[in-house]
């Protein structure tokens, strides 16, 4: 290759480059929310209280009912598609049905009441069940043999646990080097394509960004909470008031926080904080919702009505 | 019976709240007229009022012993003997109890249907029971013929269980 070439290929990737740069440099400062599907009315019998969401990659939704133990599945314009599911603890059977997650052309889904994920396939036939012997708080399948937990820590400090899909748990990716009091350390997480692990602290004012080898990356407080007020439950004390429900990211990794109880609008401000840990901006769900959820085309799902309609939005952001 | 636990009141609030909500709610909840007439007649001086509070339904124990209940119960006693209500713990704020209503109602669809649970279970939109939901869902036994009235609260004990169900069908 001659100079001239070398030249030529240096300068390409020396303006690419600064593309690149000059494109990240842009913030977001608001994101406003266009309603384009609300599944579940007043009226109808579709939705009863729904607990958790997910969307495969051909836009079809996945949702868990809690009031008539089951799991629904709708195709991108809302139309139910299958439902499966009743009360009990046998194969395919729920009894309080919860947080959902897909990956391979399978669903994931857990239940309050019994230990481990059951696997169903895209038209909800049962598969086969993983056990896990652990209360889970939240979960996120990162590949067909592993899949992160967050649990509940008494006696020790939290971490993220990585079961294998016979439910072995292969490692752990500790945030806290201390204990903590009981549910103190409980977290919602998310994973970014680089394998970067963001949590939310359900009973603290902290959202966190770790690398792939689990080293802190930032710490971040939004709402200037200090201290939570407990309640005796039991013989056990503990929180009675959520600093965040949930976390999720968009398709540009910023991290969306959904604020709860010490909110300026409880259970619908949502946070967003780049990448890097800077706060961006705050918007507010027209309804209040117990989670969150982006899809792999950016549009994000709410609850609305107490859990009887699910709301999907197109984000519309502004730039600085 | 339960410390602090007041029959007459609570035979003046159930008469008040079924005779003000029982004509109210004509939606599907209630039995049609007919049926109604029979029901409340001298004939069945018994009756099995649910206090029912979906909160308490987060402890799976709870809704078991309450569904297992249930079924021995109906197998047993005249559903029309057997209501419902579903206890509030909060009142409505007036420009959202509309809307709240009806996502009530269609929960309540929802769990009577995923739970085969046939009798009418009322929504206590006047708060008529507020503060009772402190003590999860309960059951009710008011006796005509004895005059008395007794409560239990879910999960309940085999002997509770016994108890009930014996003096429900022995008489």
């Amino acid at each position: 290759m001659s100079r001239k070439s070398y030249a030529f290929v240096l300068l390409f990737l020396t303006v690419s480059l600064f593309s690149i740069l000059f494109s990240t440099e842009k913030e977001i400062s608001r994101i406003g929310l266009e309603e384009i599907l609300s599944i579940g009315s007043l009226e109808d019998d579709i939705l009863f209280q729904w607990a958790g969401v997910v969307v495969d990659p051909r836009g079809n939704i996945y949702v868990t009912d809690a009031m008539d133990y089951s799991l629904k599945k709708f195709d991108p314009q809302g139309n139910l598609l299958h439902k499966t599911g009743r009360r009990g603890q046998g194969p395919g059977e729920f009894m309080a049905p919860r947080l959902l997650d897909c990956w391979g052309g399978f669903i994931y889904v857990t239940d309050q009441h019994i230990p481990g994920i059951q696997v169903f396939d895209t038209d909800l036939n049962f598969k086969r069940r993983i056990t896990i012997r652990r209360p889970i708080s939240d979960f996120r399948v990162l590949s067909e043999s592993q899949i992160a937990v967050s649990t509940l820590h008494m006696k020790k400090a939290a971490s993220i646990l990585v079961f294998n899909s016979k439910g072995k748990l292969v490692r752990s990716i500790r945030y806290t080097q201390e204990k903590m009091p009981l549910m103190m350390s409980m977290v919602s997480f998310e994973f970014d394509k680089q394998g970067h692990m963001y949590i939310a602290f359900t009973f603290q004012d902290r959202i966190e960004k770790y690398d792939q080898g689990g080293k802190k990356v930032w710490s971040e407080s939004l709402l200037n909470v200090r201290k939570t007020k407990k309640v005796k439950v039991s013989s056990y004390l503990v929180p009675d008031k959520i600093v965040y429900k949930d976390i999720a990211l968009d398709i540009f990794e910023n991290v969306f926080v959904l604020g709860g109880h010490f909110s300026k609008n409880e259970s619908s401000d949502v946070y967003v904080v780049s990448p890097e840990g800077r706060y961006l901006t705050v918007f507010t769900l027209p309804h209040r919702s117990h989670c969150l959820y982006i899809d792999s085309r950016n549009f994000l799902y709410s609850r609305a009505n107490d859990g009887v309609t699910l709301k999907k939005y197109k984000m519309h952001y502004s730039y600085q | 019976m339960r410390r602090g636990f007041r029959p007459f009141l609570v035979i003046v609030a159930l008469g008040l709240f079924l005779s003000t909500a029982i004509p109210k709610n004509g939606g599907a909840e209630d039995p049609p007229p007919a049926e109604r007439h029979q029901k409340s007649g001298p004939s069945s001086p018994r009756l099995i009022v649910f206090l029912i509070d979906f909160n308490a339904f987060l402890c799976p124990s709870c809704l078991d012993s309450f569904l297992h209940f249930h079924k021995k119960l109906e197998a047993r006693v005249n559903a029309s003997q057997m209501w419902g209500i579903l206890m509030i713990d909060h009142p409505f704020q007036e420009s959202k109890k509309e809307t709240k209503m009806k996502i009530l109602h269609k929960k309540l669809r929802g769990f009577k249907k995923a739970n085969h649970i046939k009798f009418p279970i009322l929504i206590d939109h006047l708060g008529v029971f507020r503060g009772w939901s402190k003590e999860g869902t309960a059951i009710i036994l008011l006796d005509g013929t004895s005059q008395k009235i007794r409560k239990y609260n879910f999960p309940l004990t085999p002997q509770e269980m016994r108890e009930i169900i014996d003096h429900e069908t022995v008489h």
